[in-house]
């Protein structure tokens, strides 16, 4: 079976890039990092990920930002996006669902609990 | 030393005076005719003299002139006249206060007594004290909320800069227990003790954020003992682990109040988890509703002296009452637990927030809460909504 293919748009590099070893070695995943928000779209036009997680606060652009753009753009729309996110506001999170983002995890959290997620927003999915 | 009185031996000679019989009686007339009371007591407690404007007081005390003064009255007296100082009373007549100076006079043995009536005096300075208390309330409530807001703009600042090194340092440790295949044994347990430290932390964070969240309630029209149902039902798995007994006593005539259901849900919640904690071998927790009617009687204003119009006001509301069985609020601790960040269950979790949370969201619907140690051991707390 093919791996899904995760974009991680973060800036803190170090976490994104323990949970791309921890996701990875699920066995099931395959696992991109990008560190700048300004650099997410293009990302995900190139990488074509089955599934983008998105940090909300980071320094260059926020993740409100990166999430309209990649919803108003024909070829990243039909990319399912969770926020993950240290922010745990309910405005926050009400933000992100009418942005159309698909979910929302607040950080700390564990790999079987962000695998989890992952794969029901990607079962919703129309194929 | 200027305008000294200097004896001359002119006043030496002046005649001794007498007065007229005329001037006699003007003289007496003096007191009796004073507008404020004043009245002469003998040693013995025997009412000497009582001029006009007293009399409504020894008649109120049952007394005419001649009469023996109560027990009370007769101490006081030997009192002043031994001591040889004046002293201040206070006395209440159909309604009104009287305050009197004592003044002993030794020689005679007697002490005179000079009233003035205090009435609206007196009844300002409770009124400017009702006042006051209020103004310090509303100036605490004020500076409490001030509190607050700084404490929200912190706390989300916080709560942003830990939670991402938590979140790093929670997925490193993660990637470590499942990898690291060391025959030491500590090194299992330390990971584990280092995830149980990361929880804790983002524990306080997240207490931190409920504790100082500002927004605005969600009110609905509610009934409380669905609330109340569905926090016990959220304790369920700590209820079933600690063996603690839950008892219902829910009146179903209650009738609904205006409340955010989540908002409430977390007070019932931290406070049935406050009880369990205090139950470690088991125990009862009961929580019981009722409606409570209250008829408070109110001073609208005085008729006239001594006759007082009052109206009566029903006041209902509803109780929430929870009661457990644990080891009760330590000693002297009573008026610190709803600070913030205090807590007897440190290193078992206890972060300190629970009734500071509780406290904030009964605050903004203006509900009261009182929890003291029951008779026999146990807790009582007690939550009330204002209908
Ligand atoms: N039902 C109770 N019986 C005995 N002690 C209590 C009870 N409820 C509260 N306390 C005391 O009040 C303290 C403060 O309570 P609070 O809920 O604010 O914090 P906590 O329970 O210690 O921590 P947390 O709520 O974060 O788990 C407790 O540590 C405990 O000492
Ligand atoms: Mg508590």
């Amino acid at each position: 079976m093919a791996k899904t293919k995760i974009l991680i748009v973060d800036d803190e590099e170090n976490f994104a890039h323990i949970v791309k070893i921890n996701l990875e070695q699920t066995g099931s995943f395959e696992v991109a990092v990008v560190p700048e928000a300004s650099e997410a779209c293009k990302a995900a036009t190139v990488l074509k990920p089955d599934l983008i997680l998105l940090d909300i606060v980071m320094p260059d652009k926020d993740g409100f930002e990166v999430l309209k753009a990649l919803k108003s753009n024909d070829k990243t729309m039909a990319i399912p996006v969770i926020m993950l996110t240290a922010v745990g506001d309910d405005s926050a999170k009400i933000k992100a669902a009418e942005q159309f983002s698909e979910g929302y995890i607040i950080k700390p959290v564990s790999t079987e609990v962000l695998r989890t997620k992952i794969e029901r927003v990607l079962e919703r999915r129309p194929s | 030393m200027k305008n000294r009185p200097v004896r001359s031996a002119k006043r030496k000679a002046v005649k001794k005076y007498t007065p007229r019989k005329d001037e006699l009686k003007n003289l007496a007339d003096f007191t009796s005719k004073n507008p404020r009371p004043s009245l002469c007591i003998g040693k013995g407690g025997t009412l000497l003299y009582a001029n006009a404007a007293s009399l409504p007081i020894i008649s109120d005390w049952g007394k005419k002139i001649g009469d023996m003064v109560s027990r009370e009255w007769g101490e006081l007296i030997k009192e002043v006249l031994v001591s040889g100082i004046r002293e201040n009373v206070e006395v209440e007549c159909s309604g009104r206060t009287y305050s009197f100076v004592m003044v002993p006079v030794k020689k005679a043995s007697y002490v005179n007594m000079y009233g003035s009536d205090v009435t609206e005096r007196k009844r300002a300075m409770e009124r400017l004290t009702a006042a006051y208390a209020q103004l310090q309330e509303a100036q605490s409530q004020l500076v409490r909320a001030e509190k607050m807001n700084v404490i929200g703009t912190l706390a989300s600042g916080i709560a942003h800069e830990v939670k991402n090194p938590l979140a790093t340092i929670s997925q490193g440790l993660e990637y470590l227990s499942k990898n690291i295949n060391s025959k030491d044994e500590n090194v299992n347990s330390i990971l584990n003790y280092m995830e149980d430290a990361v929880k804790k932390a983002d524990g306080t964070i997240r207490g931190l954020l409920d504790f100082s969240r500002a927004t605005a309630l969600d009110i609905k029209s509610e009934n409380l003992n669905s609330v109340i149902e569905e926090s016990l039902s959220l304790i369920k798995m700590q209820s079933e682990k600690s063996k603690t007994t839950v008892v219902q006593d829910l009146d179903k005539n209650i009738p609904q109040i205006e409340i955010d259901k989540s908002r409430m849900q977390q007070v019932f919640v931290n406070l049935f988890l406050n009880s369990i904690q205090a139950m470690p071998d088991g125990g009862e927790l009961k929580v019981k509703t009722y409606l409570r009617k209250l008829v408070k009687r109110s001073v609208i204003g005085v008729a006239s002296p001594g006759v007082e119009s009052a109206i009566e006001i029903e006041e209902k509301s509803i109780i929430a009452e929870i009661v457990d069985t644990g080891k009760g609020i330590p000693k002297g601790i009573a008026d610190k637990i709803f600070e913030p960040f205090f807590t007897t269950r440190q290193g078992k979790g206890g972060t300190g927030l629970g009734l500071s949370i509780v406290r904030n969201i009964l605050e903004m619907h203006e509900a009261g809460i009182e929890i003291k140690n029951k008779e026999g051991g146990g807790v009582r707390t007690t939550v009330i909504f204002k209908l």
